[in-house]
């Protein structure tokens, strides 16, 4: 019936992340932080859509220019162009998918700055440039320590507000990205099976699509206030260790809009 | 004050196009309380002046009016309430505005009614939105609700909004609650049918709350939560003669909320009744099974906040002073019930029935917990435990627990044309613990006995005394452990008395005492001293009275509040036109 949700067992998961301890700042990490903001660039791609591999070089070529500034996020969601039948890779997500649904992108390549808004790629150069140099409203850092044999990533991410919030829901989302995948992609010049793929998105951490929240009593987030959020887990044998990023956003869940992004090669 | 406004322009429309009939057909009906408290201090039964903390004067009021033009009827209430510490309201009901206010069209075959809905579905098992002043209790919808009759004998009704929460803007985070309802008279419907012997009546309904947060997080676990919760219910009315028949039967889906632990358990509700009618006899049996009823439109609700549904309580009602201390709340999560009632008429001029007839009356009623077994998932025991169905339960048996038994018999006399007696023997067993929420508290398994005697002096002066007297199962010298003193402010037994003398119609002056001489606590064995003065005008009445008021629970319709112990002058005067 239409107005009856009957709900499956499991009723609730479990954290996929375990706690684990902080791992501290050095002096170093707040030296190299030159308090300007971060931009998140995202790329809602799909392997069987022809004109994504230019967004990618366009992503490629931003950062190149931007430098430590800009983080890509390459997101395959869910829909025909990312369909691995045929030999092509599965980089889809299921995270990724709830946001290509809540962000309504119906068309490939579609970019987001910060999650402003869906744009195409004619624009995204724009919208980066208009953000970049900005003050950053939080010095967000990752911290991590990585154990090869047992693949076990400790991760200690630091948020540190420098301006004043003003939002009751300020959440910190941990994506997982791995670099440079070779695999099938359809190209205009037909399929590629050496096209490398860049910046993919692999789910988010701890499972929590949209982040957790900082601080669930506040009606705001006052500047100066500290957060450490620590976890660590497994990473999976499928993803190459040697390719493997952690991607941390601070976003308005009201808004959706990113705040600051911070990127970590963990090797 | 916006939607007022929006009232009388209506009111005012209806006006310019009736013109003069306006004056000729239009009717107002209306009715004021008002209820004024003055509390002081008064250290013998422990009330401090922290206790009043410095609000001494409670005040309640409410006016209701009513405008009625042929099919076109609207209304109002303001409502006032000045609460204070010593009245035992929820402090949310503090507060004053138009609480209430509708407009209906109804000519008969369509119906529909804006504004704030009271309105129940068989019931209420699923859907009663009802007022109750001296609860301080407002469930209404505000909302829109159709009425359609399209033949005889069938009534289909839809509802749609949001329900009251005290004074909290309807703007604020709660549920939308929508629902439909059929009821089906046969033989109104069917002509043929009209003189059966056999009556019958079916109805159904379908009831949804709808919240818009589909998880929740809670200790770091991330729970599913159902956006739409559903509840239905089917029910039906027989008569054959002098025997009626009635049953409704209820279920709802998972619905977890702060009130159950957060299970995602479907919840179910039977209720049954048989009963038998003649001259000089009745009586009626009674049945109900509740598990996991608690229907609310907001899932952090607690107490009595938001029901959308209603559990009718199935025990007799107490009125007399002592036996009403320890009235019986429903337990919406879980209750098996019975009651037995026979009410016996000795016929006039016979050797038991004398000359005027005696009434005899017996009635029994037990309510016990359900059955709850639990359910080992990978062997961890999750009974009653967050995030799981929390348990099983055979639908018939009864669990061990009993939470209410009362049996008592009532003689009810005219000896002559001056003197009539009423003697009531009560037996009563009260689960404290369960009904009050006190963890470890005795139950109270007492006696009662009440008597009354009403004299006509002459036709317009009477004098009416009451006695009753309570023994407990807590005696005077039982030792009570300090920590649980609060467990004990009404155990031990009490005597009580009343003496009125009305002048008819107008006046009516008492005097009453309860005293707690068996209280296991020397500082308890208080007396509750009042006095009342009323007086009766017409569609007015004012009520005077002064003294102390012991501790209790005030219950209507099985929803109960705690009254705390206090002691001052109340002034009530109710008025309606």
């Amino acid at each position: 019936m239409m107005s009856c949700d009957k709900l499956k067992e499991p009723y609730f998961t479990e954290p996929i992340v375990q706690q684990s301890d902080t791992i501290a700042l050095t002096a170093a990490d707040t030296l190299n932080f030159d308090g300007k903001i971060v931009v998140l660039l995202e790329d809602y791609t799909g392997v069987r859509c022809v004109n994504c591999p230019a967004a990618a070089e366009l992503a490629a070529s931003l950062q190149t220019q931007y430098g430590e500034h800009l983080v890509v996020l390459g997101v395959h969601p869910k829909t025909s162009y990312q369909n691995p039948a045929g030999g092509f890779p599965d980089f889809r997500t299921d995270d990724g998918n709830e946001w290509n649904s809540f962000f309504n992108v119906s068309a490939y390549p579609t970019g987001m700055v910060n999650r402003q808004s869906a744009i195409g790629t004619a624009t995204w150069a724009t919208e980066v440039d208009n953000l970049i140099g900005n003050d950053a409203p939080v010095r967000l850092i990752i911290k991590s320590e990585y154990d090869d044999a047992t693949r076990e990533l400790k991760l200690s991410i630091h948020s540190k507000f420098l301006q004043n919030v003003a939002s009751d829901d300020v959440r910190l989302t941990v994506c997982m990205m791995e670099n440079n995948i070779v695999g099938l992609q359809l190209t205009p010049n037909g399929a590629d099976e050496n096209y490398v793929h860049r910046h993919v998105f692999r789910g988010t951490a701890d499972g929590l699509t949209w982040g957790r929240t900082l601080d669930t009593e506040a009606e705001s987030i006052a500047a100066g206030r500290n957060f450490i959020t620590n976890m660590k887990f497994t990473v999976n044998e499928d993803y190459n260790a040697d390719e493997f990023y952690i991607v941390a956003m601070i976003s308005d869940n009201n808004t959706k809009q990113v705040l600051m992004t911070a990127e970590k090669k963990i090797k | 004050m916006k939607k007022s406004l929006l009232i009388l322009a209506v009111i005012l429309c209806a006006t310019t196009l009736y013109g003069q009939d306006f004056l000729n057909k239009s009717k107002v009906s209306g009715s004021f309380q008002l209820d004024g408290n003055y509390y002081w201090e008064d250290n013998g039964i422990g009330i401090t002046e922290d206790k009043i903390n410095g609000e001494k004067f409670g005040a309640y009021g409410f006016g209701k009016l009513q405008y009625q033009l042929g099919d076109f009827s609207a209304g109002m209430r303001f409502e006032a309430y000045q609460t204070t510490p010593m009245s035992g309201f929820d402090a949310r009901v503090k507060g004053m505005g138009v609480a209430n206010f509708f407009a209906t069209y109804d000519n008969g075959t369509i119906g529909v009614t804006v504004g704030d809905i009271y309105d129940q579905f068989g019931n209420g098992l699923i859907f009663r939105t009802y007022e109750e002043w001296t609860l301080g209790f407002d469930n209404s919808l505000r909302g829109i609700r159709a009425v359609f009759r399209p033949c005889n004998g069938v009534t289909l009704k839809g509802i749609y909004g949001k329900q009251r929460y005290y004074w909290v803007s309807y703007e604020e985070e709660r549920g939308l609650v929508r629902g439909v309802d059929g009821e089906w008279d046969i033989n109104n419907s069917i002509e043929a049918l009209n003189d059966a012997k056999l009556k019958a009546t079916l109805g159904a309904s379908f009831v949804s709350k709808y919240e818009s947060e589909p998880t929740m997080e809670y200790n770091g676990n991330i729970y599913q939560l159902p956006q739409n919760v559903g509840a239905y219910a089917g029910r039906m009315n027989l008569g054959y003669g002098r025997f009626g028949l009635s049953a409704e039967y209820a279920r709802k889906i998972n619905d977890p909320s702060f009130f159950n632990n957060w299970i995602y358990r479907d919840g179910q509700e039977l209720l049954a009744s048989l009963s038998y009618s003649q001259k000089g006899l009745g009586v009626v049996l009674q049945a109900k099974r509740v598990d996991n009823m608690s229907f609310k439109s907001m899932r952090t609700a607690r107490q009595n906040d938001l029901d959308i549904g209603f559990i009718p309580p199935i025990n007799y009602t107490h009125t007399h002073s002592l036996p009403s201390m320890f009235a019986y709340a429903t337990q919406p999560l879980g209750e098996m019930g019975v009651q037995f009632q026979v009410n016996y008429t000795i016929p006039k001029k016979t050797a038991l029935g004398g000359k005027y007839g005696t009434k005899l009356a017996f009635n029994y009623s037990q309510v016990n917990d359900i059955k709850r077994d639990s359910i080992m998932v990978d062997g961890v025991n999750t009974l009653n435990m967050m995030g799981t169905k929390g348990y099983t339960s055979p639908f018939f048996a009864i669990g061990d627990k009993m939470f209410y038994r009362d049996f008592n018999f009532e003689i009810e006399k005219k000896i002559s044309a001056k003197w009539h007696l009423t003697l009531m023997y009560i037996n009563l067993y009260y689960d404290m613990e369960t009904i009050e929420g006190h963890p470890g508290a005795e139950a109270v398994k007492a006696h009662f006995a009440f008597g009354e005697a009403i004299y006509k002096i002459n036709r317009k002066h009477s004098v009416r005394l009451e006695l009753q007297h309570m023994w407990d199962n807590v005696g005077k010298n039982q030792e009570v452990d300090p920590l649980y003193e609060e467990y004990y402010v009404k155990r031990g037994n009490w005597m009580a008395f009343l003496l009125e003398y009305t002048i008819a119609p107008k006046w009516f002056v008492s005097v009453a005492d309860k005293y707690n001489y068996g209280n296991p606590i020397a500082d308890n064995r208080d007396h509750y001293f009042t006095g009342s003065v009323g007086y009766i005008k017409d569609q007015t009445r004012i009520a005077l009275s002064g003294g102390r008021q012991s501790q209790g629970l005030v219950c209507v319709g099985g929803v109960c509040r705690e009254v705390p112990a206090s002691s001052g002058v109340s002034i009530t005067i109710t008025t309606s036109f």
